[in-house]
């Protein structure tokens, strides 16, 4: 056993903007060495999560997110725009440097955090594969997704995982590029994606997920994972990081804070009531 | 002479892909903005390449060039997902498919 883990299990699955402001305080606390490797599992209710380099217009369906309340917020992290709801388990794995991951490689990260993903999916009774760069796939459909950043002391890694979301909410809210699709030989989105429940053909709770996911990631990194709680500092970053970021319209907008198409984006935002901190953009 | 505005879309051989979508008025970038699902650090250096390329001449591709490596050189630490020549590649097609007649 190289060492011991703390466990979160912290999730405000309406509040997909306090979400994102805990992925990233948790992260943070743990690069700034004031907290313990981490791997945390939460939830979302209804919500489209854009990648750091991405807007909203271009990547998300508008009138289908109002019309079904999907909230839109973007992450720290780069990659795709992905969909959440109830039955999708999202994890966070963040090391402080140098980690386990060979030359604290994000590439190398991502097959790591996979195998470790793989692994809990063969407890379960799935066979998956890591695809690279970044997926985990099942029968050549995809099941997981992961994202990750790196920094001075920091190495992060975070994807999700469809459980049993709801494919038909989220074929229409995403709006994926059609290079992509054609990349990836389908032309449509739900015939890339499969969820465990599909693929085991029973009910899987939340706990059973989530328990085998613990042991896949104990095995493949050699260590102990017990559950833990936020600190005071991640407590006080988590409130820090929704006030000024992730409830604001500036930061949901990304790269489109000056795009002409920004209306578009602003509607999705105001409608769940983000607030702009600049009197004008 | 009106403004044209449009996107392009490249898919990138390391497996990601970027947007760049782009105003061109009077032969002049007015704005552009780069997007996409890469992964890179830090997050606001690609939309300071973006307002940096603001007012550059639309058919001066040699320009845009240098300053989008130069650029890339000195303030993006790292790029995952595609390469810089997949960037500027993508950056020149945008605009040089506005500036088409």
């Amino acid at each position: 056993m190289s060492g011991e883990w703390r466990l979160l299990e912290v999730e405000w699955p309406e509040d997909p903007y306090l979400n994102l402001a805990a992925e990233e305080a948790i992260a943070r606390a743990v690069g700034e060495g004031v907290a313990p490797t981490t791997l945390r599992f939460w939830r979302n209710a209804n919500a489209v999560v854009i990648g750091a380099f991405q807007c909203a217009s271009l990547e998300v369906r508008s009138r289908e997110c109002l019309r079904h309340g999907v909230k839109v917020v973007r992450r720290f992290t780069g990659g795709g725009a992905v969909y959440h709801d109830i039955r999708n388990l999202n994890f966070a794995v963040s090391f402080r440097k140098p980690s386990p991951i060979p030359g604290d490689s994000i590439m190398k990260a991502y097959e790591a955090v996979g195998k470790a993903i793989v692994s809990g999916f063969g407890k379960l009774g799935v066979e998956a594969e890591f695809v690279p760069i970044n997926d985990i796939q099942v029968r050549g459909r995809k099941i997981c997704g992961m994202a990750g950043t790196l920094s001075r002391s920091l190495l992060f890694v975070h994807g999700c995982i469809l459980v049993g979301s709801n494919l038909e909410i989220l074929s229409r809210v995403l709006n994926v590029p059609k290079e992509k699709l054609e990349a990836k030989g389908v032309g449509k989105v739900r015939a890339r994606v499969t969820t465990l429940i599909d693929e085991l053909g029973r009910e899987v709770g939340m706990d059973e997920v989530k328990d085998a996911l613990k042991r896949g990631f104990e095995e493949v990194f050699d260590v102990e994972i017990v559950p833990g709680e936020l600190t005071e500092w991640e407590r006080k970053m988590i409130n820090e990081l929704y006030e000024k970021k992730y409830s604001t319209i500036e930061w949901n907008l990304g790269p489109c804070v000056k795009c002409p198409d920004r209306e578009r984006d602003l509607k999705i935002f105001e409608k769940f009531g983000l607030i702009s901190v600049e009197e004008e953009l | 002479m009106s403004a044209r505005r449009g996107c392009f879309t490249l898919r990138s051989t390391h497996g990601k892909t970027v947007r760049v979508c782009a105003t061109i008025a009077n032969g002049r970038i007015e704005h552009l903005t780069i997007t996409g699902d890469f992964f890179g650090e830090p997050v606001e250096a690609f939309r300071k390449l973006a307002d940096e390329l603001v007012g550059l001449g639309a058919d001066d591709a040699e320009e845009i060039r240098k300053k989008v490596s130069g650029f890339l050189r000195e303030n993006v630490k790292w790029i995952e997902g595609i390469s810089e020549e997949d960037l500027g590649k993508a950056i020149l097609e945008c605009v040089r498919r506005l500036s088409e007649n």
